[in-house]
C-alpha cells in the first residue's frame, strides 16, 4: 500500500523531491523558521505522498524545484502552503497539491510541548524518477458539471490505509506509484456530500475516474445566471439599487421564474391589467417609458401577457429597472426605463437547458468555441393557445387565437484580454392575439400583433486609466397592428440606432468619474389609424395616416464627484428630433443626483432632473391632423430617499418622489385612446392637439427586505397619486393608470433536500375609468356606440392575489431536473381587470383575471 | 389571458334581439338618396314595451363627414324637423322637404311648418337623428317645441343638436333611445341612386296581421329581399315576446330566415324586422304576436 511505503521510505516515494523525509526543513542547509525563535525540534516529515509529474513538463523534458513556505499545526498538519520561489510549467500547482497532503511530527517547544511552526520546504521534480501515474480523475459539481477545486480525495486500500490528494483548478486529482489492486476513492468537498467510488488499478494502465458531488444543502444550488440581477431605481453611477439574484427570481411565486414579473413586484411599478407586459411607473403611461438593449432602443421588452421578456433571461447579465431620476444615458422619455444588459462573461462550460410548463417551452444552448469566444442559441414559444384552444372553442362560438409568442436569439460573444468584448446578437420576436365572433349576428373581431427583427452589435474596449468605450449599433424592422371590428391601427418602422459612450467610474483613490456619449437613431416610420365606428355619427375626425423619416440625435455628459462620503452626479443631455423636411425640435435636460453615506448602515440620496419626450409622429404630421407647432413634453422629476441596514440581512428603504409634467400633448381623445389603451378619464378632450396638458404625480415607495441563506422575503408598499389637467380651463382629473396603493409581499424559503416554497401577495387599487352614461344606436350596423360621462370618474375594484410555489430539484451526475408547481391566484379571487359593457352599454360587465391556475413545469439542465 | 377574459365577459348578457324598454329600431328615409327640393319621408320605428308612451324628435345636420361639430363651417346647417307624439308601439313619421336654397339662409332658419331644409353639397351623406323619450325625460324636446313656436332656435340649441354627445350624458338610459341613420343628398341620375331594399314575407303566416306561436315554441319568420343596387341585405330581428335565434341574418339564396323563440308564458308582444343595405337604404316590418 503506497501510504505505508511512503511513511517508511518517503525518499523513495518522492524521489523528485528534496529528500522530504530527511530534510523536513527544506533544502540543505535547513533554514530556521523565518521570523521565529528556533525550536528545540522542528517538524519532521512523516507522510509525503508523491506528486505526479506535470504532464506538460514531462512531455517537454523539464525539471524544476519549488520553494514553499508551510504552516504546520501542532498536530503536524499543513495548515497553509505558499510558494516562495515558483518554478512554472505546472510544477507550482503540483507541489502545492502534494505538500498539502504532507503529515509532520509537530515542532516541540523547550518544554517538549507540540507547537505550531512555519518552515520552508523545497520540492524538487527530477526526471530521474518520474512517478508512474495510476489513477487520474476529476471531481465535478453534479448537475452543472463544473470542476470542484480543493476537493479532498482519499484513496483507500483493502487494509484501510489511505492516501490523500486535493483537486486542482480543473478539478483534477492524480495518484502515482500505486500497486495494482482494488481501491476505494472517497471524495469530500465543502458544502457537498461525500461520494465513494471503486476503482481497479492494473499494471501499466491509468485508471480514469469522474465523480459528481451533490450539494448537501439545498440552498446552494447552481444556475447559469446566478449573477443576473434586477436593479431598481438606478442612477448612473448607482445611487440606489435593488438586486435580486437569479435563484431568487427563478423560484419567486407567481413569476413563472421570469424577470418581468419580478420587476413588476418591485415598488414604484403600478400593476398592469392582466399582468400584461406594460411598465407603468410613477404616474406615467406605458408609452412614456423606454426599453433598451445595451443602451439602444427596443420596441418592447416583454411579451404579451407579461409571460416573459423578449430575450431569454439566461442571455442577460442584468436587468436595470429605473422608475425615475435616472442618469443622462437615457432620454426621450417622461417616465421610467428598463434596460436589458447582456452577460459579458464567457460561459464556464458548454451546456444548456430545456424547459416545459403550462405557458411556454424553451431551449437554450451555449457553446464555448474557444477560450475567448462563445455561441449562444435560444428559442422559445408559448403554447397556451394550443393547449387551451380546444377548451375555449367548445365553450364559445367565438374564434379566439390566444396570446402566442415566439422569439429566437443567436448570440456570439468574444472577449479580449483586457476585459473588453465584442457582442453580437440577432433577435426575432413575434406576438399575436386574435378574436373573432363566428356568429352571423356580429362582426366582432379583434387582432393584435407586434414583432421585430433586430441585429445588435456592441463593442466594449477597456482603455488606459480606467476608461471604457462602448459602441453599439441596432437596426431592423418592427411592426405593430391592432384591429377591432372595422377599426384598424398599424405602425411600421425601420430604424437604425447608434450609440457611442465613453465612461470612467470614480477610481478607488480618485474623486471624479465621467460619462459622455452620443445617442442617435434614424428611422422610417409609417402609420395608419382607421377608426370608423367612432366617426360615423359622433362628430369625430376622419382617418389618419402618415409617413416620415425621423432623425433623433442626443449628446450627454455626466460627471461623478466624490468627496469623502458624499457623491454628486451632475449631468446634462441635449436631444434633437428632425422630422423629414418639416422641422426640428430640441430639448435640453439637466439632471443632478446626490448620495451621502451617512454611516456604514445609512445612505441618503436625492435627485432632481428634467426629462423630455418628443410628440408622437401622428401628433405632428399634417396628414394625420397633427399640429406642426407642438413642442416636447417634459417632466421635472425629483426624489429623496434613505436606505438603512437595520440588522445583518435586514434592510429598509424609503423614497419620496414628485413628478411635475408639463406641455403634455392633449386632444383627439376620440381617435386612438379607445383602441390603443383604456378610455381616458372624463371629460374627453376632442379638440386639436396642443401642448396644453399638465400633470402631477407624487408618492412614497418603501421596501423592507430580509435575506439569509434559507429565507428571502420582502414587502414593498407604494402610495401615490397621479392626475392630469388636459387643458388649462379644465379641472384636474385622475390619470387613467392612477393606483393609489400597491402592496407586494414576497417570501421564499429553501428547505433541505432541494425543496423550495414561496408565497407572493399583491394588493393594488383599481384603475379609474370613465362610466358610460348613454348610447346612440348606429342603424347602419345596428350597433350601439357609447357616450361617456363628462364629469365623473369611477374606479375599478381593488386587486388582490396570492400566489404560491413549490420547487423540487433532483441533481444527477450530468444534469439537473427541476419540477415546480406555480399556483397562481391560489385563493381563486375574481379580480376585475377591466370593465366591459353589455351590447347596449346599459350594464357594466367586469372582465375578470385568471382564476386559480396550477402551472406545473419541468426544467432539465445539462 | 386576454381571451380568457373575453370569455368571462361573454356570459350572462341579454340577447340583443330582446327589446325591454323604449327603443328606436329603425329609421327609413324614402328615398334614401334625395335631390335638393325633393320630398323625403322619414319613418321611425319605435318600440315601447313598457307602454311608457314616447315623443320622438327627428333632426339632421348636413355636413361633410367629420365636420358636423364645426358649427362655423360655411355649409353647416341645423335642421330641426319636428317633434311627433307617437302611439305606444307604433311608428312616428314626418315629411322632410329638401330645398335648393342658399346655404347661409337655411342655416339660421327654423321652419314654422314642420318642414326642414337641408343644406347640401353634392353628394353629401348627412345624419338623421331620432330621439325617443318617455314623457318628461328629455328637456331638449321641450326646447325644440318652444323654439318652433318662437320661430327661431338659439345658437346654443343648434350646437347641442349638432352634437348629441354634449347632452346625452345628462339623460337617463331607461326610457330614452337615440339612433342615427345615414341620408345621402345627391343630384346624380335617379337610376344611379340607391333605393330602399324590397322585402316580401316568404310564408303566408307573415301576412297574418296577428302571428301566433305556442308558449316555448318556435316561429319561423322568413323574407325574400331584393336590393336595387345588387348588394346584400341584412335583416335585424327584434321582439318583445321571447327572443330571436339570431339578431342579424344576412340574405342568402333562401332569403332571410330567422326563428322567434317564444317565451314559456302566454301573452302578447310584437316582432320587428329591419332590413338594411348598409348604404343608407332600409325598410321595416312589424307585427303583433300572440303566445298561447
Amino acid at each position: 500500500m503506497p501510504p505505508s511505503r511512503a511513511q517508511e521510505t518517503p525518499a523513495e516515494e518522492t524521489p523528485v523531491s528534496g529528500d522530504p523525509a530527511d530534510e523536513p526543513q527544506g533544502e540543505d542547509p535547513a533554514p530556521e523558521p523565518p521570523g521565529q525563535t528556533a525550536f528545540p525540534r522542528l517538524p519532521s516529515l512523516e507522510f509525503a505522498p508523491a506528486a505526479p509529474y506535470p504532464p506538460e513538463a514531462l512531455q517537454a523534458g523539464l525539471e524544476g524545484a519549488v520553494l514553499l513556505e508551510l504552516e504546520v499545526s501542532e498536530e503536524g498538519e499543513v495548515l497553509s502552503a505558499q510558494i516562495v520561489e515558483p518554478a512554472g510549467s505546472g510544477f507550482d500547482e503540483a507541489a502545492l497539491s502534494a505538500v498539502r497532503n504532507f503529515r509532520f511530527s509537530p515542532a516541540l517547544s523547550e518544554d517538549g510541548e507540540p507547537v505550531p511552526a512555519r518552515i520552508q520546504y523545497r520540492y524538487r521534480f527530477t526526471l530521474e524518477h518520474v512517478p508512474v501515474l495510476a489513477i487520474q480523475g476529476r471531481i465535478l459539481a453534479a448537475g452543472i458539471r463544473q470542476p470542484l477545486v480543493g476537493a479532498r480525495v482519499v484513496l483507500l486500500d483493502a487494509a484501510g490505509t489511505s492516501l490523500e490528494a486535493l483537486t486542482d483548478a480543473e478539478g483534477t486529482f492524480r495518484f502515482a506509484d500505486i500497486e495494482p489492486g482494488a481501491y476505494a476513492i472517497a471524495v469530500r468537498a465543502a458544502g457537498r456530500g461525500e461520494e465513494v467510488a471503486q476503482v481497479e488499478v492494473s499494471e501499466g494502465q491509468v485508471s480514469e475516474v469522474t465523480m459528481y458531488l451533490v450539494p448537501d444543502r439545498a440552498w446552494e444550488g447552481e444556475d447559469y445566471n446566478d449573477e443576473m440581477v434586477i436593479i431598481g431605481q438606478r442612477v448612473e453611477p448607482e445611487i440606489v439599487q435593488r438586486a435580486l439574484d437569479a435563484s431568487e427570481i427563478r423560484t419567486m411565486p407567481g413569476t413563472g421564474g421570469d424577470i418581468v414579473r419580478a420587476v413588476q413586484s418591485l415598488p414604484g411599478v403600478a400593476r398592469s391589467p392582466f399582468n400584461a407586459g406594460q411598465v407603468i411607473v410613477r404616474g406615467t403611461g406605458p408609452d412614456d417609458s423606454g426599453f433598451y438593449l445595451g443602451g439602444t432602443r427596443l420596441p418592447l421588452v416583454f411579451h404579451f401577457g407579461g409571460l416573459s421578456t423578449v430575450i431569454n433571461s439566461d442571455s442577460l447579465g442584468e436587468v436595470a429597472y429605473m422608475p425615475g431620476n435616472y442618469g443622462v444615458r437615457y432620454g426621450r422619455h417622461l417616465g421610467g426605463a428598463v434596460e436589458l444588459r447582456t452577460k459579458k462573461t464567457l460561459p464556464e462550460r458548454s451546456g444548456g437547458y430545456t424547459s416545459v410548463d403550462l405557458f411556454q417551452s424553451a431551449v437554450f444552448v451555449q457553446k464555448q468555441l474557444s477560450d475567448t469566444t462563445a455561441l449562444t442559441l435560444s428559442a422559445r414559444r408559448s403554447y397556451i393557445d394550443t393547449l387551451l384552444q380546444p377548451i375555449i372553442n367548445a365553450q364559445t362560438s367565438a374564434s379566439i387565437q390566444l396570446p402566442r409568442f415566439w422569439d429566437i436569439q443567436a448570440r456570439l460573444l468574444w472577449r479580449d484580454e483586457r476585459g473588453g468584448s465584442f457582442d453580437t446578437m440577432l433577435l426575432v420576436s413575434q406576438d399575436e392575439f386574435s378574436y373573432s365572433e363566428s356568429s352571423s349576428d356580429t362582426t366582432a373581431a379583434s387582432e393584435i400583433s407586434t414583432g421585430f427583427t433586430k441585429a445588435w452589435i456592441q463593442r466594449q474596449k477597456v482603455r488606459g486609466g480606467g476608461w471604457v468605450t462602448e459602441a453599439t449599433i441596432i437596426g431592423g424592422p418592427e411592426a405593430q397592428l391592432a384591429t377591432y371590428e372595422s377599426d384598424e391601427a398599424w405602425l411600421e418602422r425601420t430604424a437604425l440606432g447608434f450609440r457611442y459612450e465613453v465612461y470612467r467610474d470614480v477610481p478607488d483613490e480618485g474623486w471624479v468619474g465621467w460619462r459622455m456619449g452620443i445617442d442617435t437613431e434614424v428611422s422610417d416610420e409609417a402609420f395608419s389609424y382607421a377608426i370608423e365606428d367612432l366617426t360615423t355619427y359622433i362628430s369625430y375626425a376622419g382617418d389618419e395616416e402618415g409617413r416620415a423619416q425621423v432623425y433623433n440625435a442626443g449628446v450627454y455628459l455626466e460627471q461623478t464627484q466624490r468627496a469623502g462620503r458624499v457623491e454628486g452626479v451632475p449631468g446634462v443631455r441635449v436631444d434633437a428630433m428632425i422630422i423629414g423636411d418639416q422641422g426640428y425640435l430640441v430639448a435640453a435636460d439637466p439632471r443632478f443626483a446626490l448620495r451621502i453615506e451617512a454611516s456604514d448602515t445609512t445612505r441618503l440620496r436625492g435627485s432632481i432632473g428634467r426629462y423630455s419626450q418628443f410628440p408622437l409622429l401622428r401628433e405632428l404630421l399634417p396628414s394625420s391632423g397633427g399640429n406642426t407647432r407642438l413642442q416636447p413634453e417634459w417632466a421635472l422629476q425629483s426624489s429623496v430617499g434613505i436606505d438603512q441596514e437595520l440588522m445583518p440581512g435586514l434592510t429598509a428603504e424609503v423614497t419620496l418622489y414628485h413628478g411635475w409634467l408639463n406641455d403634455l400633448v392633449s386632444g383627439r381623445e376620440d381617435r386612438f385612446v379607445f383602441i390603443l389603451g383604456p378610455p381616458p378619464t372624463a371629460p374627453l378632450d376632442f379638440d386639436s392637439y396642443a401642448n396644453d396638458g399638465t400633470g402631477r404625480s407624487f408618492g412614497a415607495e418603501s421596501l423592507i427586505r430580509y435575506e439569509d441563506p434559507r429565507l428571502m422575503a420582502w414587502a414593498g408598499l407604494t402610495l401615490s397619486q397621479a392626475t392630469r389637467v388636459k387643458r388649462p380651463d379644465l379641472e384636474r382629473v385622475y390619470f387613467e393608470y392612477d393606483q393609489p396603493v400597491v402592496l407586494t409581499m414576497v417570501g421564499s424559503y429553501r428547505w433541505p433536500r432541494s425543496w423550495t416554497t414561496g408565497l407572493r401577495l399583491r394588493y393594488g387599487s383599481g384603475n379609474p375609468y370613465t362610466p358610460v352614461v348613454n348610447r346612440v344606436m348606429d342603424l347602419e350596423n345596428h350597433t350601439y356606440l357609447p357616450i361617456y360621462d363628462t364629469s365623473t370618474t369611477a374606479r375599478m375594484p381593488s386587486f388582490f392575489t396570492l400566489d404560491a410555489r413549490v420547487d423540487k430539484a433532483w441533481v444527477y451526475d450530468r444534469w439537473t431536473l427541476t419540477a415546480y408547481l406555480d399556483l397562481q391566484n391560489a385563493t381563486n379571487r375574481r379580480n376585475v381587470e377591466m370593465i366591459s359593457w353589455s351590447y347596449d352599454w346599459a350594464d357594466e360587465l367586469p372582465i375578470y383575471g385568471l382564476p386559480i391556475i396550477p402551472a406545473f413545469g419541468l426544467r432539465g439542465e445539462w | 389571458m386576454i381571451a380568457l377574459a373575453l370569455l368571462a365577459c361573454g356570459g350572462g348578457q341579454r340577447h340583443p334581439s330582446v327589446v325591454e324598454d323604449t327603443r328606436i329600431l329603425g329609421i327609413v328615409a324614402e328615398p334614401p338618396e334625395a335631390q335638393p327640393g325633393e320630398d323625403v319621408r322619414i319613418t321611425v320605428l319605435v318600440a315601447d314595451p313598457l307602454l311608457r308612451g314616447a315623443e320622438v324628435l327627428i333632426w339632421t345636420c348636413g355636413l361633410y363627414e367629420g365636420e358636423c361639430a364645426e358649427s362655423v363651417m360655411p355649409f353647416a346647417d341645423w335642421a330641426i324637423v319636428t317633434a311627433l307624439p307617437v302611439g305606444p308601439r307604433l311608428t312616428g313619421a314626418d315629411v322632410l322637404t329638401l330645398r335648393d336654397a342658399e346655404l347661409v339662409e337655411v342655416v339660421r332658419e327654423v321652419p314654422e311648418d314642420a318642414e326642414e331644409i337641408f343644406a347640401y353639397l353634392n353628394p353629401i351623406p348627412v345624419v338623421l337623428y331620432a330621439l325617443a323619450c318617455a314623457p318628461g325625460l328629455c328637456p331638449i324636446i321641450d326646447e325644440v317645441k318652444e323654439a318652433r313656436l318662437l320661430g327661431s332656435a338659439s345658437s346654443d340649441l343648434k350646437e347641442r343638436l349638432a352634437d348629441p354627445t354634449l347632452w346625452m350624458h345628462t339623460l337617463p338610459m331607461a326610457g330614452v333611445s337615440l339612433a342615427a341613420q345615414q341620408l345621402v343628398i345627391s343630384d346624380v341620375a335617379m337610376e344611379l341612386r340607391n333605393h330602399n331594399p324590397i322585402f316580401d314575407p316568404r310564408f303566408s303566416a307573415a301576412y297574418d296581421p296577428r302571428l301566433r306561436v305556442p308558449a316555448g315554441g318556435e316561429l319561423e319568420v322568413a323574407f325574400f329581399t331584393d336590393d336595387p343596387l345588387g348588394g346584400s341585405v341584412y335583416g335585424y330581428a327584434y321582439t318583445t315576446a321571447g327572443s330571436f335565434e339570431e339578431r342579424r341574418v344576412k340574405e342568402d339564396d333562401n332569403g332571410i330566415r330567422n326563428w322567434l323563440l317564444a317565451p314559456d308564458e302566454p301573452g302578447t308582444g310584437r316582432v320587428y324586422m329591419v332590413f338594411e343595405d348598409r348604404d343608407g337604404g332600409s325598410a321595416i316590418w312589424t307585427r303583433q304576436v300572440e303566445v298561447y
